[in-house]
């Protein structure tokens, strides 16, 4: 009896203990559902958020970054209490950092010395070398101001070895370029523990910071700077790396392998060939050569150009025609040793390259290698006898109906330009050489922005002319020659069974079909066969024989409906990979050429129509997992418009995401995300980002 | 009345077994209440997806409302709303049918449907768009502009999976 009552008393205490851990269970619940619901209020205050820039028409906020003003947006929203951040992806990073690998470097020492001794300022010592023959000076600057630390940043350069650190000599930052006896270094880097300086070669690095200028997308401002690097340097501070000639990256392959697993890109701009093609070229590049013989026949097993938004060439593509191209222009009228017929207009004259003015002319249809000596001139010349040339120009005034002068180099092709001042109020209008006749009186005359114009084989809109005439800016705006489809070619690969070929054959038979040559092949009787037709290919040489003749057959299903079978490997069958079906309209591959296949209604004969034979591509563009981007562009960057992919491929390469506002606290549990879209200069959807926590 | 001890101890343990299985069935019941409330349906009940569906529309109708010629730009937009579906455990699917460049949009409609679903509901929304021209703006009454923006509406269903029931 007693152990029952015992037992029941036991019971009664489970009981009460369950019942006390169910009443425990719902306050340890109520946080949760607490948490949910701030959860849940979260979200639909941050689609309000979100939708409030686009139902506003304020989305151009977020592109054009304006941290405040989402500073102040976000507070109203949500309160102060709240942590938040708003963050973009797919809008091209507005800092793009590009190191440009240069094959030539020299690492100096110094020697500690007074700075006394030497005349310049410095927060702490100063130290002395020598480059080239030139004594420099190293020095803590920072940039005048002084932070307590004892980090040297800037030389002082003796360039003129007059002993001296002139005015003009210095302080010099990283990235400075200096002209040493015509050669141009870059003051590159700087072991504040040793006190050595490194100089790098750097006419590549000044050409690509001439060129790959920073712009401006849809008002959104990107800017790009450029730093030189050699191999041995560290590299993971950049976004991208431009390697600008063909060089063996085998010793250096682990750490490109981990700059791009970093997310970061690498574009190789060289001409290469079978002949220097290595094993990392295909593993980085996706590059391979392969004897065009044993080229694929049938279906592509390549990217053939694809203009679909998943593919990488279609963004490089869309920068290529909806951003600007640059033409600096100088200040200084020479006509370059040739006899120019220009408009009359009247302008500046200086004392060779000095700001010395020495009058002005006025000019009628001048034709001239000198305007301010050969030719009857209006206006007055001051300074006459000196063996120096008289330049006229403009000075640091801009008066009326003056030239800047400059190139625009289209695929190879140069053309001369004049920028001029013609109403007084600005310089407005341009003229061209388009037909190089050395004669700008007689191409399109006066060209106003918004004018389109055709230089070489492509139309140019005229998007801007500085008022300052510095430069002008165009943009293609039809199909260009780099990405036609008819001409060199952009691709994209994305996966690593995808490669690119890297040779061309330029061995046609002389009885070769001629581009939009059709041939026609009929069929005998029978079906289901591979030997009911034939076709023969065109002149280029198969299994060293210039002959080439491949079995088809064509299955008749229906009036409208043919399906083409070919056998390429000539072994009876004709239903192996590649081999077909093809259909009317389909573009089938016979080694290097591209024949478009028109098959008869009824089944009995296919036109196969040349369309193009295989060409190395002006580029390619590799983007792996996701992550990797890698480019090669097979170019010797003369060219504006080569210049130009160059530069659409460094904008599709870098990052694009970025942070526009975050508080300071951290945590962000809640994320919405909404598409926007921008369209002003060029149509670009984006992702934004709104994260909030408690 | 006498009771004996046995049937006090039986009358106990079975008020003991009752009263933990009440308990028990009670904890369940309102778990399974709050769970079918709130994993089957709370994606809905707080309107992400239907947002997720407004503003691609939203979307498509800023692309198409001056012209209509390039269908990549569409397609480029419905990409990315697709990843965004993708990340928040949705998948949207997008259908256009009689899309054609300008200016034969100027008379036929493009019509659409999006669908978004998950394991736990499926969304569908069907509409037209038409392109809006600025040279209708101050050409209500004309032939060809008449009618161009008043959008005829499309049907817009919501199922939830777990209780197959559609509205």
């Amino acid at each position: 009896m007693m152990r029952s009552k015992g037992f029941m008393h036991a019971m009664e205490g489970v009981i009460a203990a369950l019942l006390l851990l169910t009443y425990g269970m719902t306050i340890i619940q109520y946080p949760q559902v607490y948490s949910t619901w701030t959860e849940i209020k979260q979200k639909q205050v941050s689609r309000e958020y979100l939708s409030s820039f686009n139902d506003a028409g304020l989305s151009w906020l977020i592109v054009e970054n304006r941290p405040s003003e989402f500073v102040e947006i976000s507070r109203y929203f949500l309160g102060v209490r709240n942590s938040y951040g708003l963050y973009t992806e797919g809008l091209v990073s507005q800092n793009i950092v590009i190191g440009v690998f240069s094959n030539e470097s020299v690492k100096n020492g110094t020697v500690s010395a007074t700075c006394a001794s030497t005349g310049v300022p410095s927060e702490f010592g100063c130290y002395n070398g020598t480059f080239k023959g030139h004594k420099f000076v190293l020095t803590d600057n920072d940039t005048g101001v002084g932070n307590g630390q004892e980090d040297y940043d800037s030389i002082y350069f003796d360039s003129d070895n007059n002993g001296t650190y002139d005015e003009y000599e210095g302080p010099r930052t990283l990235s400075s370029t200096i002209n040493v006896s015509g050669e141009i270094w870059i003051f590159s880097s700087i072991d504040n523990d040793t006190q050595v300086v490194e100089f790098i070669r750097g006419e590549d690095i000044v050409e690509y910071r001439r060129k790959i200028n920073s712009l401006k997308i849809n008002n959104r401002e990107t800017n790009i700077s450029i730093r030189a690097r050699t191999n041995e340097s560290d590299i993971m501070d950049l976004d991208i790396l431009i390697i600008p000639r063909y060089m063996d990256l085998t010793n250096i392959k682990p750490n490109l392998d981990k700059f791009l697993d970093a997310g970061k890109s690498i574009i190789e701009v060289a001409n290469i060939t079978c002949d220097n093609l290595d094993e990392i070229q295909r593993d980085i590049f996706g590059l391979q050569c392969l004897n065009l013989d044993t080229m694929p026949f049938g279906d592509e097993n390549i990217s053939i150009i694809s203009r679909k938004p998943t593919e990488s060439a279609y963004e490089i593509e869309k920068l290529f025609y909806f951003t600007n191209i640059k033409i600096d222009t100088q200040n200084r009228f020479q006509f370059m040793n040739h006899t120019w017929t220009v408009p009359g207009y009247e302008y500046d004259c200086y004392l060779g390259s000095t700001n010395y003015y020495v009058g002005h002319v006025n000019c009628t249809n001048l034709t001239s290698t000198d305007p301010c000596t050969t030719h009857t001139i209006d206006g007055i010349i001051n300074y006459v006898n000196s063996s120096e040339s008289v330049y006229c120009r403009i000075g640091t005034k801009y008066t009326k109906n003056t030239y800047f002068y400059g190139e625009v180099n289209i695929r190879g092709e140069k053309h001369f330009i004049l920028i001029v001042n013609a109403t007084g109020s600005g310089y407005d209008r341009i003229y061209i050489d388009i037909n190089r006749d050395h004669n700008l009186t007689n191409d399109y005359g006066q060209i106003i922005a918004d004018d389109i114009i055709k230089i070489g084989h492509t139309n140019f809109t005229v998007k801007k002319i500085d008022e300052r005439g510095r430069y002008f800016e165009i943009r293609p705006v039809s199909e260009h020659k780099f990405l036609s489809a008819h001409h060199d070619k952009l691709y994209s690969i994305h996966n690593d069974t995808e490669y690119i070929v890297l040779a061309e054959d330029t061995e046609y038979n002389v009885t070769a079909y001629d581009i939009d040559d059709m041939v026609q092949a009929s069929t005998s009787a029978g079906v289901g066969t591979c030997t009911n037709g034939l076709f023969a290919g065109s002149g280029y040489k198969h299994n060293n024989s210039w002959a080439m003749w491949f079995p088809f057959t064509i299955t008749n299903v229906s009036q409208s409906f043919n399906m083409l079978n070919v056998d390429f490997n000539s072994n009876g069958a004709c239903n192996e990979p590649g081999e077909g079906p093809f259909y009317t309209g389909d573009i089938v591959r016979v080694g290097p050429e591209y024949y478009r296949v028109d098959i008869a209604e009824d089944g009995s004969k296919v036109n196969w129509t040349l369309t193009e034979r295989w060409k190395i591509p002006s580029a390619i563009v590799n983007h792996k997992d996701g992550l990797r981007k890698t480019a090669w562009i097979r170019s010797n960057m003369t060219s504006d418009d080569e210049y130009h992919i160059l530069r659409s491929t460094i904008l599709w390469s870098s990052s694009h995401k970025s942070e526009l506002v975050r508080s300071s606290k951290t945590s962000e549990s809640v994320v919405v995300k909404s598409t926007f879209i921008e369209d002003m200069d060029m149509f670009q959807p984006y992702r934004a980002y709104f994260r909030v926590g408690g | 009345m006498i009771v004996d001890s046995k049937t006090k101890l039986k009358k106990g343990q079975f008020f003991i077994v009752g009263t933990i299985m009440i308990v028990l069935a009670l904890y369940m019941l309102s778990n399974a209440l709050s769970q079918s409330t709130h994993i089957d349906c709370a994606d809905v009940q707080n309107n992400n997806p239907i947002w997720t569906i407004e503003e691609t529309e939203k979307g498509l109708y800023q692309i198409t409302k001056n012209n209509l010629t390039d269908r990549n730009r569409i397609d480029e937009f419905i990409e990315m709303q697709k990843d965004i579906a993708t990340e928040n455990g949705y998948a949207l699917a997008f259908n256009m049918q009689n899309f054609m460049p300008y200016p034969d949009n100027l008379v036929s409609p493009i019509n659409y449907t999006i669908t978004l679903e998950s394991n736990k509901f499926y969304i569908e929304k069907a509409d037209m768009l038409l392109p809006y021209y600025s040279d209708c703006k101050d050409a209500e009454d004309s032939g060809t502009c008449a009618g161009l923006n008043s959008l005829a509406d499309g049907y817009r269903r919501i199922c939830c999976k777990a209780h197959d029931v559609c509205c």
